[in-house]
């Protein structure tokens, strides 16, 4: 509605310009044939002018052509108008005048464009014409006007309900398909008609945000079935074991079975521990607990606290680190970050082989390095062994919770820190990209 | 908040308390005492309760029951009772509004939290509003029983240069560790571990007490790292023909104790 009443003011708006315009050239044009022909007029001998003029009002039978010679002391000598006007000097200027009825000889009056010029004998030429051909012209436009109107209204009208009810039933559909989704069907997406306009733009965010949703939900989905089987496993073995130890009649099996049991119990526990750190990490919305770290007395830290594990697993085990490297960070979970890829080092790489820490700074940024000389991680499996829980089919007999890398991996996005695992021959070299930061004014000894 | 803030705090209700408890037990240095030492369970859940109070009498513990809030800040303030443990979740008044309270009473008690809640941050409230020690169910009796000893021990002298427990001697000034007049040659790290063991001697230390006050993480290892430190400091501590003095408390962590 509001649409067809702006296309009509729109309308009336062009259709009044181009009166508008039209008339004003109109008489622009009128004005300048007549001062011309007067400027001419007003050059040629009396009785070849008095001739021109009896032939110019002679055959102009629509009487619409208004033309007069006067002498010099203002009595006519031929034409139709009787006297000079008064408000009409003599400057070969149009003027647009009306000629009362005594002072003309035609019967129409009104709205008379007329030129005056003065002639060297002293005698003045007036030449006129009647506007009546620009009245016909806004007749003509307003008649336009009015038949061109109504249809335009009428096709706003159809135009707009048209519009408005293909956008309702657009949105309609949106809202179907939202009320789908929101009963838990997450695949479908809403629909786009390839058009770039606000509707399908807005269509194809939210489409983007299902898909994150997705992702998402479907990662917690196979969470809860790594869940349900890694906990599982250990659940039974414990349900047997307490089994074993409720049938015994022997109090050393029934103690032997109590003590696996417990044994399987904390290893679920340390599974239900790390995921609710993750869980912790990832959401965790206190204060910004970032400080300038120094990564190398970081990795001096970690070596010393890793060397006795490492040594006694028969690994060479050395860490490098020079001047300080500073990066912003939590040092609590810079650390533990830390202790995981050392810890998965050691871990995985076979006895005799090497594993090394290092903080380096390489292009300006600081980087923590752990590389060993383990199984490697295949490319295919780098991405996946991020995701929470797993683990190289091939390291499943290896003791762990498998959600190290998952955990280092939530710290590292906690900082907006980059993880980039490589490989190298043979081995694997994970690097942990910081933010690069100054050395504080004051280093506190204390907290070191 | 920074940890340094936090231990200050709970170490003041420590020594205001330790005045009292040096007036009642004069002579502490062997333990469990012949006095029955009582403590107040607060907790909601029978099962729990129960398994807590059994486990603790068994060790000779004198062990009272709340089962919430409002009974518990009854009990305490009638005087019964040498440390408290509390649930954090309790009905009536919450637990850690009730040690809030007691706080403010003046109370001066150990007082330590059983939570499910086992984030840090939940940690540090809990020590914030006037706990000593705090512990994350679910948690191992023993874990629990070396924590309350830890609790009801001698707070530690700090200015002591010299430490002595059977025959191992550490002087702090010179870093020199001897036993029998042996000279045992330590790493810094193995220092400090042995340091913080002799300050304890006869107390079962928890593998999750060394992470915290000795290496001040806030993380558990994956791989069982105290067992790994201690078993390299055992071996320069106990030579080949002396009695053990690091002894290994299955399932639950280390003792150092005079060899007998």
């Amino acid at each position: 509605m509001a649409f067809a009443i702006a296309l009509t003011v729109c309308t009336i708006l062009i259709f009044g310009f181009v009166y508008w315009q039209t008339v004003r050239l109109e008489r622009e044009r009128i004005g300048s044939y007549l001062t011309v022909e007067a400027v001419q007029a007003s050059r040629e001998p009396v009785g070849r002018l008095i001739s021109i003029l009896q032939i110019r009002l002679t055959s102009d039978l629509r009487r619409v052509s208004y033309g007069a010679l006067f002498d010099g002391s203002g009595r006519r000598l031929i034409g139709n108008i009787v006297k000079r006007p008064p408000d009409l000097p003599a400057d070969c200027r149009p003027r647009r005048l009306d000629l009362s009825p005594e002072l003309t000889d035609l019967p129409a009056s009104s709205r008379i464009m007329l030129v005056a010029c003065r002639r060297a004998d002293g005698g003045v030429v007036v030449l006129g014409k009647e506007l009546d051909e620009v009245a016909a012209l806004r007749a003509v436009i307003l008649h336009a006007a009015t038949l061109g109107l109504v249809p335009t209204v009428i096709l706003a009208l159809l135009v707009g309900a048209f519009l408005s009810s293909r956008a309702l039933r657009r949105v309609r559909l949106l809202q179907q398909t939202i009320g789908r989704i929101m009963q838990g069907d997450l695949h479908e997406r809403l629909p786009t008609h390839g058009r770039r306009d606000d509707l399908d733009q807005l269509a194809s965010r939210i489409n983007l945000m299902l898909d994150e949703i997705e992702g998402l939900i479907g990662e917690i989905r196979s969470i809860g079935d790594n869940i349900a089987h890694d906990l599982r496993t250990p659940l039974s073995a414990v349900r047997m074991k307490v089994e074993k130890a409720a049938a015994a009649s022997d109090l050393t099996v029934a103690g032997e079975a109590s003590r696996s049991a417990l044994a399987d119990l904390d290893k679920v526990f340390s599974i239900i521990t790390a995921l609710l750190r993750i869980t912790e990490i990832e959401n965790r919305c206190d204060a910004d607990t970032a400080a300038p770290i120094d990564l190398a007395s970081l990795v001096a830290e970690i070596f010393d606290l890793y060397e006795p594990l490492a040594e006694g697993k028969g690994l060479n085990f050395t860490a490098l680190y020079g001047a300080p490297v500073w990066a912003r960070a939590d040092r609590h979970l810079l650390l533990e970050a830390l202790a995981n890829l050392v810890d998965n080092a050691i871990k995985f790489t076979p006895p005799g082989g090497s594993v090394r820490v290092a903080a380096v700074s390489e292009a300006a940024l600081p980087i923590l390095r752990v590389s060993d000389t383990g199984p490697g991680i295949p490319d295919t499996e780098r991405s996946k062994v991020i995701k929470r829980f797993y683990r190289a089919d091939k390291s499943r007999h290896i003791p762990g919770h498998g959600l190290g890398l998952s955990i280092v991996a939530a710290i590292a996005r906690r900082h907006a820190f980059e993880l980039r695992i490589s490989q190298s021959k043979p081995g694997t070299i994970i690097d942990l990209v910081c933010q690069q930061s100054d050395a504080p004014l004051q280093v506190d000894i204390a907290s070191q | 908040m920074t940890k340094g803030a936090l231990t200050r705090q709970s170490s003041r209700h420590y020594c205001s308390w330790y005045f009292q408890a040096t007036v009642l037990m004069p002579s502490f240095s062997a333990f469990p005492t012949s006095q029955q030492l009582r403590i107040l369970l607060v907790e909601d859940d029978p099962d729990i309760a129960q398994g807590i109070r059994d486990h603790l009498r068994s060790l000779g513990y004198d062990v009272a029951l709340a089962t919430d809030g409002e009974a518990g800040l009854a009990s305490i303030r009638s005087g019964a009772a040498d440390l408290v443990i509390a649930d954090r979740m309790l009905p009536q008044l919450d637990g850690l509004a009730m040690i809030e309270t007691v706080r403010r009473d003046g109370v001066l008690i150990p007082i330590l939290i059983l939570s499910a809640l086992g984030a840090v941050d939940d940690r540090v409230r809990g020590l914030r509003a006037g706990g000593d020690d705090y512990l994350a169910k679910p948690f191992a009796m023993d874990e629990l029983a070396a924590r309350v000893e830890a609790l009801l021990r001698r707070p530690i002298d700090h200015r002591q240069t010299i430490l002595q427990v059977g025959d191992l001697r550490m002087d702090l000034i010179d870093r020199l560790v001897q036993r029998n007049g042996r000279h045992i040659d330590l790493l810094p790290r193995e220092f400090k571990l042995l340091e913080y063991m002799m300050r304890r001697p006869g107390q079962t230390i928890t593998r999750a007490m060394f992470l915290e006050d000795v290496w001040h993480y806030r993380f558990t290892p994956q791989t069982n790292l105290v067992d790994v430190h201690m078993g390299k400091l055992r071996h320069k501590v106990d030579g080949a023909n002396e009695a053990q003095m690091i002894v290994a408390i299955p399932g639950t962590g280390f003792m150092l104790r005079a060899a007998v």
